[in-house]
């Protein structure tokens, strides 16, 4: 394996980048759509089944320390089934890397350089993103916690530009509709972002000895940091466009749209897009490289970089030929991804704690 | 779309990534090899499909049929908009 190690807290910088990085630019817009007012308590269910997966995936690395999912799940239910689930996993992965380059496509094309076709923007930060796994998990480590920096800035900035704008009495009431649109923005969140929680028993081995003790407190602590910058960009949202929140695609982008400070600050959309770029590509890169990793692993290759550019390759090429348009996207991911990530990530983890509970680790 | 203007653009992405490797890859092992170009026609595949544009049968295409009904039957149990 990958002899570059990073400190608990540079993993949990990475899992609240991850995390975090398109989310908070794709998920509040088709979220409010979905939940109406109670948006943000449908962030705390699926957050809340991020938490879960968290403990799952912290328990077996306690358990198994030093191994990644692929190994321990290879010791604990043998290779046979562990290919057998891996099929969902590599398919949803791949699925997941494509997805996300696509969305920043999307945005591009429809928000801010129309007339530029999608496959510029896709193949450059595929290039981008593939050169900066082949640097190593250390390195992804360190030149994250900088762009993170950077796009929480920008971030905050924006909502607290907007502040003279909140209207708070746009929040209530907050079920109108009863429970069924909650749980409904629940599901749609649970598929993304926070089944993608398992993606980091990959990358937990990775953390050095020296540090190994903060680890569990740092990634809770990473996690409910995002539910909250989730929620409160949720929140922000539907207090400024009160019900037309759920009918923009990218409200975060539409809401730096309208926002000004002294006639001086106007017109700062262009922060978001490039949040939004740069927050997808700190995910592609942890997808891809868990990507490599897992494929790697499962085929007992040692030199892990081997295999980068083709899947690198097969996620750009994904995108180009698998998705027919923007409405049809948006109904695989909001729709068919929390039924596809279910059984490619949280079933398989299911059944590895199960066993696991009755099995003792061997020596 | 022109065909001329996806050949180019295919042509960029595989000789980028093949020069990529070609540059920084030492031996590769043999099996390293076979799943190297085991992908690398998955990729040919795909670039094909979106060079003549004929919509091959694709990866969602796999994957509808598995997931597509019992994901549509949630959505709209607890869609209350529709």
């Amino acid at each position: 394996m990958d002899k570059q190690t990073v400190s608990a807290y540079q993993m949990g910088i990475l899992f609240f980048v991850f995390m975090t990085g398109s989310s908070i630019i794709n998920i509040p817009g088709p979220l409010i759509g979905k939940a109406n007012n109670g948006a943000w308590l449908s962030l705390l269910i699926s957050g809340a089944i991020g938490f879960l997966i968290l403990a799952g995936i912290l328990y077996l690395h306690k358990r198994y320390p030093g191994m990644t999912f692929v190994e321990y799940s290879r010791q604990l239910m043998g290779s046979a089934l562990t290919a057998v689930f891996s099929v969902f996993t590599i398919s949803f992965l791949l699925q997941m890397q494509s997805g996300i380059v696509n969305d920043v496509g999307l945005f591009m094309v429809s928000s801010m350089l129309r007339e530029t076709p999608i496959y510029a923007f896709n193949f450059l930060i595929f290039a981008v993103s593939a050169v900066t796994v082949c640097a190593g998990l250390e390195v992804m480590a360190r030149m994250f916690t900088l762009t993170m920096i950077l796009i929480t800035g920008c971030i905050i900035l924006v909502l607290v530009i907007a502040v003279p704008d909140y209207d708070p009495a746009q929040l209530l009431p907050i079920m109108p509709k009863g429970i069924k649109p909650v749980l409904h923005g629940a599901y749609f969140t649970f598929g993304f972002p926070y089944v993608e929680v398992f993606l980091f028993a990959m990358l937990l081995p990775f953390v050095n000895n020296r540090s190994a003790s903060k680890l569990p407190k740092t990634m809770v602590i990473a996690l409910g940091i995002n539910i909250i910058v989730l929620c409160i960009s949720t929140v922000c949202s539907i207090m400024i466009f009160g019900s037309f929140a759920g009918e923009m695609t990218y409200v975060l982008f539409s809401l730096a749209r309208v926002v000004e400070f002294e006639d001086i600050v106007q017109r700062i959309e262009s922060i978001i897009g490039m949040s939004l770029i740069l927050g997808s590509y700190m995910k592609t890169s942890i997808t891809l490289y868990v990507l490599n990793l897992f494929v790697s692993q499962l085929f007992g290759i040692a030199k892990s970089r081997a295999l980068v550019m083709p899947l690198a390759l097969i996620g750009f090429l994904m995108g180009l030929v698998s998705v027919d348009s923007a409405t049809d996207w948006g109904r695989v991911v909001m729709a068919v991804h929390p039924v596809w990530s279910f059984t490619a990530f949280v079933l398989p983890l299911l059944l590895l704690l199960i066993i696991s509970m009755f099995k003792k680790p061997s020596a | 779309m022109f065909m001329a203007e996806r050949i180019m653009v295919l042509l960029a992405a595989f000789g980028g990534i093949l020069l990529y490797d070609w540059l920084t890859m030492k031996k590769m092992t043999k099996r390293e090899k076979a799943l190297y170009a085991v992908l690398c026609f998955i990729c040919l595949y795909m670039g094909l499909d979106y060079a003549i544009n004929k919509d091959w049968f694709d990866f969602m295409d796999l994957m509808m049929p598995v997931f597509g009904n019992l994901a549509k039957a949630i959505d709209d149990y607890l869609n209350v908009n529709a």
